[in-house]
């Protein structure tokens, strides 16, 4: 079943166009991966997914389970169970984690114990008194974001670099946290990536390319990746005009 | 007592001396006012609640309460604790307290202070004798209810050396009323003791509000003081001063948040006079509607190793409000490290739609980032102070928002 389809999306922010003509899709079960270098419009194509008021749609459709949702605001988005583990979480002095954690589990039905397992999954239960992300390094904060994100206990995420600047060993502590937010309920992920490390612990099944605002190639994730490895984002944009 | 007739010479003399900072006030608009006493505290436990003051007084160690110019009750429940108003001290006591008489805060400060000399009535005396500590908290609370009215109390506290206590003071109007509230309190803490105080003020619209405050930290001694406003109100003005002896420690915090047309000039004047004394000032301000605050902070380090930091910050909630910052650091020894931060903005797009993307509401989004706004550090309060604290912030976040 397809879970999110974007259909030659387009999207401004600032009047300016940060998304051209995206198609994509992600069927229940699936993880896909959606490659591209710095500034091709990853993020902005995210930020269009949620539903974020600055980024405006302004051609194509977005449909999840089939329906449209184009045109939702960011909490009837969130309420369908679609949301995204941000690249940079913001600090919130004066909020501690564990509050902020009850509070999210509380409003998503998600029981003390689950909050509890993927705490000792992520390995961040010495974070629970501190302030959120407040001198929080790299690897903690991407751990924190995806501890959230699973207390929202959501059916898709599109999770943002999760691996960028981040430690081997976090790198697979996330990836345990994905694969149980996917036995907590979780039916399909867009996981943005420059490297493709998640998927030497997590299987992921497609890829697309994402350069200069358009979607320049897709096929299989190991595929992609192997050949963004050795050649470079420019690869596809050679095969794609061969 | 005629040692206390120079204290009433200084402040006839003195009656019409301009307040150095905020809006000036026509004393004759006012007027202590008496009235019968005969409240059902009970029937305003919402509002007393909201200022921290527990109607059954569970878990208190004494309480005092004042209705306008009545004191409605004064009762200690702990031994080595004091507690009565300070005209039954004055009885009892004489010139014993003169020590304590406008020492803290000087009777000619301005016509404020001048008039609860002359024309205030109440106030309570609190003593905590030598080496008693005392764990659960002693609460006042001062209400006015009616037009017109001046309400001057004059407070002195005493905590003798090695002593401890937490003192909740909640001030209230009990109903919309024109008023002026000028409530005099001198802290007197004393060698190696301890004072926790927390005030909370919601008052109404039309209401002045003008507290004078002294607080004298002996060798050792340490003062935490959490001053909070809320609501409305007309004009607020405020600059407790605190004066520091050798290794004595305060930290003081004020969460004001305003709405309406309330103008509010609120802050603290510490004085590092004892070598080694350390302070920190902490304020939140918020702003609504048309509000305004000045949050000043002015620390004087004259002494050998002192330190003393100021963090003031402030959280404009509407574009017609406004928030100035005046920190103000002055070293008059070498050795002294005074610091400061300031910032003030309004709350974060970005955090609220990564909050939002958590699955809240843009309201609770708004009303968490408040809250993690108004949370200021606070060292070592007993628990059912700091979750009293706690409570009254979560009200200020839903109110303001």
């Amino acid at each position: 079943m397809r879970i999110l389809e974007a259909k030659e999306l387009s999207v401004e922010t600032n009047g300016k166009l940060v998304v051209n003509k995206v198609s994509l899709h992600v069927d229940t079960g699936e993880i896909i991966l959606l490659f591209g270098p710095n500034g091709s419009g990853k993020t902005s194509f995210t930020m269009a997914l949620l539903g974020h008021p600055n980024y405006k749609i302004v051609g194509g459709k977005i449909y999840f389970y089939g329906n449209d949702i184009t045109a939702y605001s960011l909490e009837e988005r969130i309420s369908l169970g679609l949301t995204a583990a941000f690249q940079f979480a913001p600090e919130l002095k004066g909020i501690k984690l564990g509050e902020l954690a009850r509070e999210i589990a509380e409003r998503h039905c998600v029981s003390e114990d689950t909050l509890n397992e993927l705490a000792k999954i992520l390995q961040i239960g010495y974070l629970l008194d501190r302030y959120v992300n407040v001198g929080f390094s790299g690897g903690e904060r991407k751990r924190v974001e995806i501890f959230l994100t699973a207390l929202q206990s959501p059916k898709f995420v599109v999770f943002d670099e999760p691996d960028s600047g981040v430690d081997r060993d976090s790198v697979v502590l996330i990836s345990k946290a994905i694969e149980k937010m996917f036995e907590l309920g979780l039916k399909g992920a867009l996981i943005i990536t420059h490297t493709g490390f998640l998927t030497k612990y997590l299987e992921a099944s497609r890829a697309y390319v994402m350069i200069n605002r358009r979607i320049v190639c897709e096929g299989p994730a190991e595929i992609i990746k192997d050949h963004i490895i050795k050649y470079g984002f420019n690869m596809c944009v050679m095969k794609r005009s061969r | 007592m005629s040692w206390h007739n120079k204290y009433r010479e200084l402040a006839r003399n003195a009656l019409s001396k301009i307040p150095a900072y905020g809006t000036d006030i026509d004393l004759s608009q006012f007027a202590p006012k008496e009235t019968k006493g005969d409240i059902d505290l009970h029937s305003i436990s919402d509002i007393l609640e909201s200022v921290g003051i527990s109607v059954d007084s569970q878990n208190r160690a004494g309480e005092y309460y004042q209705l306008e110019s009545i004191v409605l009750e004064r009762l200690s429940k702990t031994p080595g604790l004091e507690i009565m108003s300070l005209e039954e001290a004055l009885d009892i006591y004489g010139r014993d307290l003169e020590p304590y008489f406008w020492k803290a805060v000087k009777v000619d400060t301005d016509k404020f202070t001048a008039i609860a000399e002359l024309a205030g009535k109440g106030g309570y005396f609190i003593r905590i004798k030598k080496g008693q500590r005392i764990q659960i908290p002693v609460q006042t609370c001062l209400l006015m209810s009616m037009d017109q009215s001046l309400q001057a109390p004059h407070n002195i506290v005493i905590a003798e050396e090695g002593s401890e206590v937490s003192l909740i003071t909640g001030c209230a109007a009990m109903r919309e009323t024109v008023g002026l509230h000028v409530g005099v309190t001198e802290i007197y803490v004393g060698r190696k003791a301890r004072v926790n105080y927390v005030m909370i003020h919601r008052w109404s619209e039309a209401m002045h509000i003008r507290p004078r405050m002294g607080v004298i930290v002996e060798e050792g001694g340490e003062y935490v003081s959490h001053y909070i406003a809320f609501t409305k109100l007309k004009t607020f003005q405020s600059m407790p001063r605190v004066v520091l002896y050798d290794n004595a420690r305060a930290y003081l915090s004020s969460i004001i948040a305003l709405e309406g047309n309330a103008k509010a000039d609120s802050g603290y004047l510490v004085e590092l006079k004892g070598s080694g004394s350390s302070s920190e000032i902490a304020s939140r301000s918020i702003t609504k509607d048309r509000s305004e605050i000045i949050a000043r902070a002015h620390i004087v380090g004259s002494a050998p190793e002192v330190r003393g930091h100021i963090d003031c910050q402030g959280l404009l909630l509407s574009e017609s409000s406004r928030i100035l910052t005046i920190p103000i650091l002055d070293a008059v020894y070498d050795n002294v490290m005074l610091t400061h931060e300031a910032a003030v903005g309004k709350l974060s797009e970005d955090k609220i739609i990564w909050l939002m993307a958590r699955g809240f509401r843009r309201e609770d989004a708004e009303s968490i980032l408040v809250r993690g706004f108004l949370r200021v550090d606070l060292p070592d309060l007993p628990p059912v102070v700091m979750s009293m604290i706690e409570n009254t912030l979560r009200i200020i976040a839903k109110s303001v928002l």
